[in-house]
């Protein structure tokens, strides 16, 4: 038995998490709600993902392993309302249907045989910080145009984004108190990263989202959010870019 | 070329994802003699830019880093320096044997036996100067680190493998295991089919890794006894003792223990042995050398290849998105790394 239903929104926040990592995902569902986790195949960037049974309008589900493409199912749920309410169920031949409104969409379920079950690494990280995604999302945004990485630098007082090539760079300075909140604090971490991923990542948290991110030293960092709340959570890890001697 | 262990090493089979994330110092006249004499027309002429500059080398070179670099192999090239005056007798004997080869291929282009002209052509195959400059502006503009050896390019490239700066030395040749080279690579400029020489005969040529710990094992001896029985049967520094190859070598070797023991029982005509046995067990090196791999410059290599060495652009697109790619993901750690 799998028949859900949810609000548009929820399902397709769920989606916009998924899909910077992967196209397909595995998703484990049981009598408590959804679990999806899943690293891309370069295995830089990971989503771990729950959703709780509370999330939807309805929630009539076995437990069971369902291989979801979701690239697609974002592509069909752009179209509709927020408010609207979405149906999921499987038809008779095993193919996930997809009702909204005066919508139909039957489509195969994705084989996943040859998914892998990814771990999480357990990081011990030094620092964690409160704030909007905004404050990264305009400091991601301007280092796009001059450098293909970003750095992290935080101290006891602030947080501090660099970014450079050449003759040209960026400084964005978050200060403890006033941008962010401190979670915790053991001693300073600094790490680089890509901003091809973490720009894709960002995209996936969305705006004006509080996040908590936890940075460690030439390590990776791993960002924290609630989605359709309090129902929804989601953490992304991301591997540093480490200098080259 | 080099010395001739190759019936008494251990070879193992290697797989290119073996060398994943490695560094390899690569002694790269070595490998630029294996493109130029391999890649030719079927008349065995080298590829030529149309000012006649000759190019098989560098088309091999780019496709090989490209290799290389896909599978996440980090390589160093290592040049010959100046080499030591003992080799003089090696090299005037090499450049006899190609002026000959050169005699004859063209006489078989006369004759229109072309197999045959390949194969004398392959013989002729000299890295000039300027192919050599060549070599190292590319591998340079591609970001690699090139290094210039003091003397022998193997004594470099061994030297940085036993300061475990590199995992290996990578070169035809077995003189780098007489230098120290803990892993020796084989076989990694050309892969697959390769014509055995003077035959028309194909043979799969894989790469091939020999450890230097481990072959001493085997055949019972030390270093110094390896260097030792390499001077008997002869190498590019010395002469060998006529009459002995690596099975007699090895015998003498292992029952008397040493050269000079050896020469108590048998008359050796080995003047200069102490001078060849200094060579390989304490060769000029320099300690001053950088291998920081930078960011490839691809509109200078576009230049290089495309404006200079007139290489058509489709031809070295495919390498260059390698490069490209490359670039892109340079210094970006997995997650794996981080499961403790």
């Amino acid at each position: 038995m799998f028949e859900v239903e949810i609000k548009v929104e929820s399902l397709r926040t769920v989606f916009s998490i998924l899909t910077p990592i992967v196209g397909e995902v595995k998703l484990s569902a049981d009598k408590d709600g959804w679990k999806i986790r899943a690293v891309d195949p370069a295995h830089v960037a990971m989503v771990d993902l729950g959703l709780l049974k509370s999330a939807f309008e309805r929630y009539e589900v076995d437990p069971m392993e369902l291989g979801l493409n979701v690239e697609r199912l974002l592509e069909h749920l752009k179209s509709a309302k927020g408010d609207d309410t979405v149906l999921m169920k499987l038809d008779p031949d095993n193919r996930l249907v997809v009702s909204m409104s005066n919508l139909t969409l039957k489509m195969p379920l994705v084989d996943t045989s040859g998914f892998s079950d990814p771990k999480v690494p357990n990081l011990q990280l030094p620092v964690g910080l409160k704030l909007n995604s905004g404050e990264l999302q305009k400091g991601l945004k301007v280092s796009a145009s001059i450098s293909d990485y970003i750095t992290f630098d935080c101290s006891q007082e602030k947080l501090v984004m660099t970014s450079s090539e050449d003759l040209s760079s960026m400084t964005l300075d978050l200060l403890k108190g006033k941008d962010y909140e401190e979670v915790s604090f053991e001693k300073p971490a600094k790490s680089s990263f890509s901003l091809d991923y973490f720009s894709q990542l960002m995209k996936g948290v969305g705006t004006n989202r509080d996040i908590v991110l936890n940075l460690g030293n030439s390590y990776p960092l791993r960002l924290e959010f609630d989605f359709a709340e309090p129902n929804g959570h989601a953490r992304y890890l991301l591997a540093p870019r480490i200098e080259s001697s | 070329m080099g010395v001739k262990l190759g019936d008494l090493v251990v070879k193992h089979p290697l797989a290119e994802s073996d060398l994943t994330d490695k560094v390899i110092t690569i002694d790269a006249y070595n490998m630029l003699y294996q493109f130029l004499s391999s890649i030719r027309t079927p008349e065995g002429f080298p590829l030529t830019a149309p000012d006649g500059r000759i190019v098989s080398h560098i088309k091999g070179l780019l496709g090989r880093t490209a290799n290389l670099l896909s599978a996440s192999i980090r390589p160093v090239f290592i040049f010959d320096g100046v080499p030591h005056p003992l080799k003089r007798g090696t090299l005037d004997l090499r450049r006899e044997r190609k002026e000959r080869a050169q005699t004859e291929w063209e006489r078989a282009l006369e004759e229109g036996d072309m197999e045959r002209a390949r194969s004398k052509a392959r013989q002729t195959s000299r890295i000039t100067e300027e192919m050599a400059n060549d070599a190292w502006n590319l591998l340079t503009l591609l970001g690699l680190p090139c290094i210039r050896a003091k003397g022998e390019g193997e004594a470099q490239a061994a030297h940085i493998c036993m300061k475990k700066e590199a995992y290996a030395v990578c070169s035809q040749d077995f003189d780098s295991l007489l230098f120290g080279a803990p892993i020796l690579l084989r076989n990694m400029a050309t892969t697959g089919r390769r014509k055995l020489p003077g035959r028309n005969v194909f043979i799969n040529v894989v790469p091939e890794r020999i450890d230097l710990g481990e072959t001493l094992d085997q055949l019972g001896l030390s270093r110094d006894q390896l260097i030792d029985l390499a001077i008997l049967m002869g190498t590019d520094f010395n002469e060998g003792v006529p009459g002995i190859g690596p099975k007699k070598g090895l015998a003498l070797i292992k029952e008397m223990g040493s050269l000079e023991e050896v020469s108590r029982i048998r008359r050796l005509p080995l003047l200069e042995w102490d001078e060849v046995r200094k060579l390989f067990r304490d060769p000029q090196v320099y300690e001053d050398y950088s291998l920081s791999f930078k960011d490839p410059d691809l509109d200078a290599v576009k230049a290089l290849l495309v404006g200079e060495l007139s290489f058509s652009e489709a031809s070295v697109e495919g390498s260059l998105k390698v490069f490209e790619r490359e670039r892109a993901s340079a210094g970006q750690s997995s997650l794996d790394s981080f499961f403790a």
